[in-house]
């Protein structure tokens, strides 16, 4: 997977997910609405077939890249839990 | 996230995620429809082929039979070294033959070793006398998002659990023990009961039917019923552990790149 930063200031910025589609935006889109110090966070994806999601999160006062970071490092843990459970599975 | 297992087979799997939300639910079954992978007959190569069926719709067929997959022995061919031209480590080949008068069944695929097709009765041909068939195919890893017949689950979906709420208006006439389809309700010791929460669809007829408006329909957003089949071609517990390690893998590449480019 490859990423395209294609804005990013002091509280806002735009993340191109290239060759992902919505099964990973929406799951950041909806981590990061849940965060209190997030503001907007939305994607768009222009064309159902042709085009990447683009990511846009604006946070109240936050670097957003702090923010993002965080909660994927969260997201991470809590698929590694459910994977971790999954072991227990006998067939 | 947690979860409780509550049913397991080839068939059918039922498990309760707990402490998710709708994303977290969601991101896990589009990643087991699209994203796990499994193997599937890909390219064929039709030396003879007298049969009614055209050498398209034989292939096609083909393509669709379930095969037992070991994810560790082979790689995605847009991953493997060979750059996806074909090697033994992401190709197997399975060949075909048989004449008339006979129905070439999926339990005839000659398959190398450690390929087993664990559906043995699907009909691929049926052939009369005088007609032939004589083929050799390769199969390779791929998923779901690019043929469904890399996918290993079918009608894989979630419901939100349901909570039916009773309030303290309700006399225990039956109107809701008649009208619900999913028979949730059930009057014992003067009191109305919900033996079977979780078969409720929601469909809100007992709210309806209820003369005394006691009944209410809401949801736990925390908690999802997740139900799914195989096709075979990989176990519940490996769909399962395979699913959640492809999202986690992405995660953590989208994090890394993330760190990388500000």
């Amino acid at each position: 997977m490859e990423i395209d930063v294609k804005k990013k200031n002091k509280n806002e910025m735009e993340i191109e997910l290239i060759g992902e589609d919505h099964t990973l935006a929406n799951l950041l889109k909806e981590e990061l609405l849940s965060d209190s110090r997030v503001q907007i966070a939305s994607y768009n994806k222009e064309h159902p077939e042709l085009s990447n999601p683009v990511l846009h999160v604006k946070t109240k006062k936050e670097d957003p890249k702090e923010v993002i970071d965080e909660i994927t490092e969260d997201l991470i843990k809590s698929y590694e839990n459910l994977n971790q459970e999954f072991k227990e599975i006998n067939k | 996230m947690k979860t409780e297992i509550r049913e397991t087979s080839s068939q059918n799997t039922e498990f309760l995620l707990k402490e998710a939300n709708q994303a977290k639910a969601n991101a896990l079954r589009r990643t087991l429809i699209s994203e796990v992978p499994s193997l599937a007959i890909e390219d064929v190569k039709v030396y003879e082929n007298s049969s009614v069926l055209f050498d398209e719709i034989l292939a096609l067929r083909l393509g669709l039979i379930p095969l037992k997959t070991e994810l560790n022995e082979f790689k995605l061919p847009e991953e493997c070294q060979c750059n996806g031209e074909g090697c033994s480590a992401c190709q197997t080949t399975i060949s075909l033959g048989g004449e008339g008068e006979n129905i070439l069944y999926s339990s005839d695929l000659q398959t190398g070793e450690g390929i087993e097709v664990p559906i043995k009765d699907i009909p691929i041909v049926k052939l009369v006398e005088g007609q032939e068939v004589i083929l050799e195919a390769k199969a390779q890893l791929g998923t779901g998002k690019k043929h469904s017949k890399w996918q290993p689950v079918v009608a894989c979906s979630y419901k939100t659990y349901p909570i039916q709420e009773i309030s303290e208006q309700c006399n225990q006439c039956g109107e809701c023990v008649e009208t619900c389809p999913r028979n949730v309700y059930k009057i014992e010791d003067n009191e109305l009961k919900t033996p079977n929460q979780e078969k409720c669809m929601q469909c809100e007829q007992c709210v309806e039917e209820c003369p005394q408006n006691a009944i209410t329909i809401t949801d736990d957003k925390t908690k999802y019923i997740f139900t799914f089949e195989t096709d075979q071609s990989l176990t519940p517990k490996q769909i399962l552990q395979q699913g959640t390690k492809q999202i986690k893998q992405k995660l953590q590449e989208f994090k890394q790149k993330l760190n990388q480019q500000t």
